[in-house]
């Protein structure tokens, strides 16, 4: 009896204990990912103002859902009486379950050289709602008007709503390079009371995006950037080049390759003898360069060599001084080609109708929403052009910039992406133009994205 | 109980055997595709016209730092347009170290919007391979592999499906 009674107890005490965890667990809202890059916009209309995007595959939390849109929000937001709306998506395109990953840094890690008063909008006189502690990394975006959106410490989404507030950028600095990893470690010093940041408008600040091994055709490309970039440093700012690397003299025969693998193409091989620099070591080899090398870059590496097989051929002839510690790692290991889940899902469409002329070409703006590019604000345009036979780039860099000149804005750059029937408009467009407020910037046309259509067979 | 004991080993020997209990294991190498498909050559073509563009983009930036240089060395200057010059240079050359940089960025940035858009077309391919070939495995990583026998590496026939579709 005895026995039957305490088991009746334990019962009781298990279920009076479960009972609030179920309740505490009981989270605000529901995780979602993106399956396609998302305008986030002020309100449940696709027509409101746009105020960020959400990245592919990026978890945010969801709720409030109605008419098809949701509220978005951070997805470390979980106590509904202290939440922040980044902004407002459409559902449908809001899965449940992960699906592929494409997100890209945001914003610019920059730290104030004094203490500096975080501001509800983008003016002195409005009111103050935090301040920033000198010298301490914050994560800043949509600049305008010589004002940035100062955003949480962690804060994922990139949108002006998501902002804590705004900052002059008089007073504010670029991060020092080793101090951008510890992005997160930036202090805020908030009132007590935020409010959601409710205006503004502007854009981003890029940081450093995944860095790919190079290919032959890009790497050559890439070179001449990065020697005159080497040739100005020299010439107007006289300054030495820090040592880097390690210059091996090679005992046996080592073989260099293309990529950071074993697979990949020959390149050469270094003979019993000869004098290279390394450095980079990732995944077991090293990037090769000249032994009088300069520039610290993967895109002037002869190729790749296996540490192992170094060891056995290469005799180190005294590293430098130190390994230059300024330069930026690059993301580690051969590039990751992610191929998605289900591809027998077309995201295809059938093709849009046109709706306007110019230029004796019939087009539709598909989309126009405002996002920024490598520090700049960026109005971005897709235009589906209904065409039977492929334009030539030339009336087609002509029809961008007849666009451009109608829909440029002040202090912003523009970028028109051009597609055509039969292609895939989630995709990778056909041509692109890029404009500032004041002249174009560069039009180029790819034709590998005519696979699959009509104009390629 | 005897005969129940066979009975089942029976089950289980047939179960082994059947075409279900093994898992067919097939190979792509994606590097291979990309390099040596018509689509992939495409692709490095304009990845290369990118480069060029940015490139001249760049000398064009090269060009004007040069001339205010040269005219800054001469010496003729008075002091104040002196100053406007060496100003000027300075602005000249922030931005060129930015387009640099950006330019950098943007061929990464285009490289990686090729290959997947290169690997989205070729998996489509892929799935066809595998229902058709019934492989219950396809491996992409060449790294990860020691040994694969040529008939179940797809690579070859990957690339030419996607060769005759252009």
């Amino acid at each position: 009896m005895a026995f039957k009674k305490m088991n009746y107890i334990a019962c009781v005490v298990l279920l009076l204990l479960l009972f609030p965890m179920t309740a505490m667990s009981a989270e605000f809202g529901d995780i979602r990912y993106p399956d396609r890059p998302l305008n986030l916009r002020i309100k449940r209309s696709p027509r409101s103002k746009w105020v960020g995007t959400l990245q592919v595959g990026q978890k945010v939390r969801i709720a409030y859902l109605k008419n098809g849109w949701a509220a978005v929000f951070e997805p470390n937001m979980t106590d509904e009486a202290d939440v922040r709306i980044a902004g407002y998506a459409n559902s449908k395109y809001l899965k449940k379950k992960p699906g592929k990953v494409q997100t890209e840094p945001w914003g610019e890690l920059m730290h104030p050289v004094t203490v500096l008063n975080i501001r509800e909008k983008r003016t002195p006189r409005s009111a103050k709602v935090g301040s920033l502690t000198p010298r301490n990394n914050v994560l800043v975006d949509f600049p305008e008007d010589g004002w940035y959106a100062v955003f949480e410490k962690g804060a994922t989404i990139r949108s002006k709503l998501n902002a804590l507030g705004f900052v002059k950028g008089d007073y504010l600095e670029p991060a020092p390079a080793p101090a951008r990893e510890t992005a997160t470690e930036a202090e805020i010093v908030t009132e007590p009371v935020l409010t959601p940041a409710q205006s503004g408008s502007g854009e981003v600040r890029s940081a450093v995006a995944p860095v790919p091994t190079a290919e032959k055709g890009p790497a050559a490309s890439v070179a001449a950037p990065a020697e005159s970039k080497q040739e100005v440093k020299s010439e107007h700012r006289d300054k030495a080049p820090e040592p880097w690397g390690e210059i091996v003299t090679i005992k046996h025969k080592v073989i260099v390759r293309k990529e950071r693998s074993s697979k990949s193409n020959y390149v050469k091989t270094l003979s019993p003898g000869d004098r290279v620099k390394v450095d980079m070591l990732r995944n077991g080899w090293y990037a090769v360069f000249e032994a009088g090398e300069t520039v610290r870059g993967e895109h002037r590496a002869l190729g790749y060599v296996f540490k192992r097989q170094l060891e056995q051929g290469g005799q180190s002839a005294g590293k430098s001084a130190t390994v230059q510690k300024a330069t930026p790692a690059t993301p580690s290991g051969p590039k990751k080609i992610v191929i998605k889940p289900d591809p027998f899902v077309s995201s295809r469409r059938p093709d849009p109708k046109a709706d306007q002329h110019r230029h004796g070409i019939s087009f539709k703006v598909l989309e126009e929403a405002e996002t920024s590019r490598q520090g700049f604000d960026v109005v971005r345009l897709k235009i589906f052009v209904q065409v039977s036979s492929l334009p030539t780039p030339n009336v087609l860099e002509d029809f961008a910039a007849t666009l451009w000149k109608e829909k440029r804005r002040k202090g912003k750059q523009m970028e028109i992406l051009i597609y055509l029937p039969g292609m895939d408009l989630e995709d990778i467009a056909f041509a692109v133009a890029r404009y500032s407020d004041t002249e174009p910037l560069e039009f180029w046309a790819r034709r590998t994205a005519l696979y699959g259509t009509d104009f390629m067979k | 109980m005897n005969q129940i004991k066979i009975v089942i080993i029976a089950v289980l020997l047939v179960a082994a055997l059947s075409p279900q209990a093994w898992a067919r294991v097939g190979f792509i190498n994606p590097q291979r595709i990309v390099n040596e498909s018509r689509i992939g050559k495409v692709a490095q073509d304009d990845l290369a016209k990118l480069g060029k563009l940015k490139d001249q983009r760049i000398r064009a930036g090269q060009n004007s730092m040069t001339k205010i240089k040269n005219a800054i060395s001469k010496g003729n200057l008075s002091v104040t347009t002196q100053k406007i010059r060496e100003n000027e240079l300075e602005v000249l050359y922030r931005k060129h170290e930015e387009l640099i940089k950006q330019s950098n960025q943007d061929i990464r940035n285009e490289e990686n919007r090729l290959i997947q858009f290169i690997m989205h077309k070729a998996d489509k391919i892929l799935r066809r391979l595998a229902v058709e070939g019934e492989f219950s495995i396809i491996l992409t990583d060449p790294e990860t592999i020691g040994y694969i026998s040529p008939e179940v590496d797809l690579t070859d026939r990957v690339i030419k499906a996607l060769n005759e579709e252009m």
